[in-house]
């Protein structure tokens, strides 16, 4: 089997590795894999799609910023040296901290103490009434403050916090819950079937805005847990349809009959068999889920209900947007975090589409994701 | 039209677990409130639970509690020693309890008749009986008092008497009418509830309620100067409160006891109350949900059915349109304009319109604005699926059969692609329903619209459980008549799918 030839349905396949990938095999003499993983062509054909290379990228970058909150916004320095002991990170921990604040800190120093403070020394909670609505780059609150005194940067920060925290976990939950109800569904068929259907039924009737807000009200303590259970609870069903059709389609084909002929057990079938080859539509969903997800927490922060007191959150900066009609500031850059996440969310979910499921390439818009997307 | 019909029964059948199953979703939300949740008095914490059925158990009542098991109990407690709690619930049942108790208190122990006759004294004050009641006196004359009283009144306590004179009192009045009703207290409470349902007279409503207030000694009551408002308002809340309090006044017998099984259970009461469309009362204001209801559905419905036509009014022609010229600035322009209206958030787009209506001075415009909004929030799906289709139906034989024929392009795409182009874009308008109900959430807060979405929201701030649940059921139940009616409409139209009717709904052909 030579790497330097390959037959004409396998170079076809070789072409769909990124061009660099081929040329480095190539040069190290190493046979190129005469099969490609269904992964490895996901991958070189989103690589190719610009749009949703920037699109991944800048879901990269909230996240990480979600991710490092602390150490871009925040009262507790980085690294300092106070009262002869280093400290690396109080940041992170208050309990470890030797002050809590940068007014304590200026109070109560020496002259061999230093520190090295985040990029914003403004907490998401820090209030300053007196500071309220100030403007962007007038002052040191980069992006202006709200009518609470409140930095605008700070609180954009951990906004990502919460709106990325949410769309994973609920991500990864709904999916799980989906794949396994779904192919459930398919791979039983009759009376599994009928009752995971009606389930689907069920709760995707239900406006998935309306569902969480009615649950989150409805709990003594809502928190942002119980809002992705919430969501989950709705966004699962969509997942476990797509699936569903899916392992239907899978099971009428002729591998499938070979496994069994071959006298496999039910569950490696399952597994190894139908699984993988059923599953595409869920990446493509969760994708999309994501959005969802974040678009839902927004929207809660934005009619102020149903999200505890002392969350971060877009929405909840935009709802005070839009009280204040002058503030622009509140307004644009929230809005333009939510608007940003949710495109490029879009454009990787439509770009993994294609990749994934090329037969859906332009039926696909049927995937109900934007219409839920949108509530 | 044989197959339509059978195909529109079949899917209409299959609406029927999703429904039993949507109740129950509704049902379980219910009971998602914790104890202690609801108001932080504990006097009202008891009465909180009851309307909520939370003292009932969940599916099957195998020992249901009317009036007479109720009575009994009670009974029971007093027999065993004083119970002061027991002796103000049986003074609160009254006349339901005395057919129940009189016959009994023969057999008692002489002091515990002597318990029960004084916790029945309120009840004969209820009954305006001061005058022959023996006040001040031995105990023991309670007791031969409520033994008479018993034998010269049984057959004052049958269902059916009782009943005779409600209706008489209720169309004619009289002071001697409503005494008779008053010896009978609580016991005629069924026929004054199954009275007051029947009737829209105002004046036997006044009659009924007054009778009720009277035989519970509880508000609201009525009097001649309250408005029409208020006596409606005072009817909806006794019906309410029958609707909670019914199985104290109400003895199971025969039949009704079997039936009692499944509707004395929250399920039950939840599920009769659904089915029969009465939601229950807001505790926020105290106004009925359905009458709430009806006042706030057509706002929203009519903002969702606009929108969603104007969806196929932009859509449709715009799908034809961009497939037609697919690859070229019109298409990519399109799909940039629906990949941003359908990434900007609902609230970020409904926001901007408002600023751009209030700074342009359109505000005459503004009652449309909502519709537009959740218009402008909306379209991108039925944009993008309208091309889709076009798409679809343009790489099919028949079309370049249709071209090959010498037909103009006009005609074909008229003709030949719209028509079946359309049919999906129809139906989609159906599945898109629940996501345009959670839009119009947004939209009716930006936009102050009195329609569902603001109402729940003001329901959430007050915590008006009865309303929120209600809203979850009915969205639902808008969903899934929406999803019929798309799927019969695709049926209809599209020869196709009537072709393949004969498979079984719910499976991928």
């Amino acid at each position: 089997m030579s790497d330097s030839n390959p037959s004409p349905d396998r170079q076809s396949v070789v072409l769909l590795l990124s061009r660099k990938t081929v040329a480095r095999a190539a040069q190290l003499a190493v046979p190129v894999m005469p099969y490609a993983t269904a992964l490895g062509v996901t991958f070189a054909q989103l690589r190719r799609h610009k749009l949703a290379r920037v699109g991944a990228m800048v879901v990269a970058w909230i996240a990480m910023i979600g991710l490092f909150a602390e150490l871009l916004a925040g009262e507790r320095p980085l690294i300092c040296k106070y009262d002869s002991h280093i400290y690396i990170l109080p940041a992170l921990s208050p309990k470890s901290a030797p002050f809590q604040s940068v007014a304590e800190y200026e109070a109560k120093r020496s002259p061999s103490d230093w520190a090295v403070f985040p990029l914003v020394v403004y907490g998401p909670d820090t209030e300053d009434r007196e500071r309220a609505f100030l403007p962007p780059m007038r002052t040191d609150h980069v992006l202006g403050t709200d009518a609470q005194g409140r930095d605008v940067f700070a609180r954009l920060v951990f906004g990502a916090r919460t709106a990325f925290t949410a769309g994973f976990a609920g991500m990864i939950a709904f999916a799980l819950i989906g794949v396994a109800l779904g192919a459930c569904a398919g791979f039983f068929g009759g009376l599994v079937d009928a009752f995971v259907t009606r389930l689907i039924e069920v709760l995707s009737a239900v406006p998935s805005l309306v569902l969480v807000l009615v649950v989150q009200a409805l709990l003594p303590k809502a928190s942002t847990y119980t809002l992705v259970v919430a969501i989950v609870l709705t966004r699962w069903t969509e997942v476990a349809r797509l699936v569903r059709v899916e392992v239907f389609r899978v099971m009428s084909q002729d591998y499938i009959l070979a496994a069994r002929a071959l006298g496999l057990s039910e569950w490696r079938i399952l597994r190894r068999h139908v699984l993988p080859n059923a599953i595409a539509p869920a990446i493509v969903a969760g994708t999309f889920g994501v959005a969802t997800i974040v678009l839902i927490e927004s929207s809660l922060g934005f009619l102020r209900v149903g999200l505890p007191k002392d969350t971060t959150s877009w929405g909840e900066m935009l709802s005070q947007g839009r009280l204040s009609f002058d503030a622009w500031w509140l307004m644009v850059f929230p809005g333009g975090c939510v608007f940003l996440t949710v495109a490029s969310l879009n454009l990787v979910g439509e770009a993994l589409r294609d990749a994934l499921d090329p037969r859906l390439r332009d039926a696909a818009v049927t995937h109900d994701h934007e219409a839920p997307a949108k509530s | 039209m044989c197959t339509l019909l059978r195909y529109a029964f079949r899917r209409i059948l299959w609406a029927v677990p999703t429904l039993m199953g949507l109740s129950v979703l509704a049902f379980v939300l219910t009971s998602l409130i914790p104890a202690g949740a609801l108001g932080v008095d504990p006097s009202l914490e008891v009465a909180r639970s009851r309307q909520m059925f939370l003292d009932l158990p969940y599916f099957i009542n195998e020992a249901p509690v009317g009036a007479g098991e109720l009575s009994l109990r009670l009974l029971k407690k007093l027999a065993l020693g004083a119970d002061p709690q027991a002796q103000a619930e049986l003074g609160r049942i009254g006349g339901a309890a005395l057919p129940h108790i009189l016959p009994k208190l023969d057999q008692l122990p002489s002091d515990a008749r002597e318990r029960v006759a004084v916790s029945l004294t309120p009840v004969a004050m209820r009954m305006g009986l001061e005058a022959s009641f023996p006040t001040g006196r031995e105990t023991r004359d309670l007791a031969a008092f409520w033994s008479r009283f018993w034998d010269d009144h049984t057959l004052d306590f049958t269902p059916a008497s009782a009943s005779r004179a409600v209706t008489r009192y209720a169309q004619h009045g009289g002071e001697d009418r409503l005494r008779v009703l008053r010896l009978v207290d609580t016991f005629a409470l069924p026929a004054v509830f199954a009275e007051l349902k029947k009737t829209d007279q105002p004046e036997q409503q006044m009659r009924l309620i007054h009778l009720a207030s009277l035989a519970t000694s509880q508000g609201p009551s009525v009097t001649d100067q309250d408005t029409p408002f208020t006596l409606a308002r005072a009817r909806d809340r006794w019906l309410e409160w029958w609707y909670v309090y019914r199985s104290d006044y109400t003895a199971f017998e025969g039949s009704e006891r079997a039936l009692a099984a499944i509707t004395e259970t929250r399920y039950g009461r939840w599920t009769a109350r659904v089915v029969t469309g009465e939601l229950g009362v807001s505790s926020r204001d105290g106004e009925t949900i359905a009458r709430k209801l009806r006042r706030r559905i057509p706002v929203t419905l009519f903002s969702i059915l606009l929108a969603l036509f104007g969806s196929y009014a932009i859509s449709v022609p715009m799908g034809l349109v961009t497939a037609r010229r697919r690859g070229t600035p019109v298409d990519y322009g399109a799909a940039a304009v629906s990949f941003l209206l359908y990434s900007i958030p609902a609230f970020v787009q409904c926001e901007l319109l408002r600023r751009a209506a209030l700074a342009s001075g359109m505000v005459d415009s503004l009652a449309l604005l909502p519709a537009i909004a959740l218009l402008s929030v909306s379209v991108a799906p039925f944009i993008r699926y309208q091309r889709a289709t076009v798409l679809d139906v343009l790489s099919q034989d028949y079309i370049r059969t249709a071209f090959a024929k010498g037909n103009s392009a006009a005609r074909v795409m008229w003709v030949h692609v719209l028509r079946n182009a359309l049919v999906p874009t129809l139906a989609l308008g159906g599945t898109q329903l629940p996501a345009l109900l959670g839009t119009t959430f947004v939209v009716e807060e930006v936009f102050s619209v009195p329609g569902l979405g603001y109402e729940t929201l003001r329901a959430v701030e007050a915590r008006d459980v009865p309303w929120l649940v209600a809203i979850v059921t009915v969205s639902a139940l808008i969903s899934v008549v929406g999803i019929l009616a798309s799927d019969l409409l695709a049926a209809i139209l599209h020869p196709h799918l009537r072709a393949q009717l004969g498979t079984r709904v719910g499976r991928p052909a």
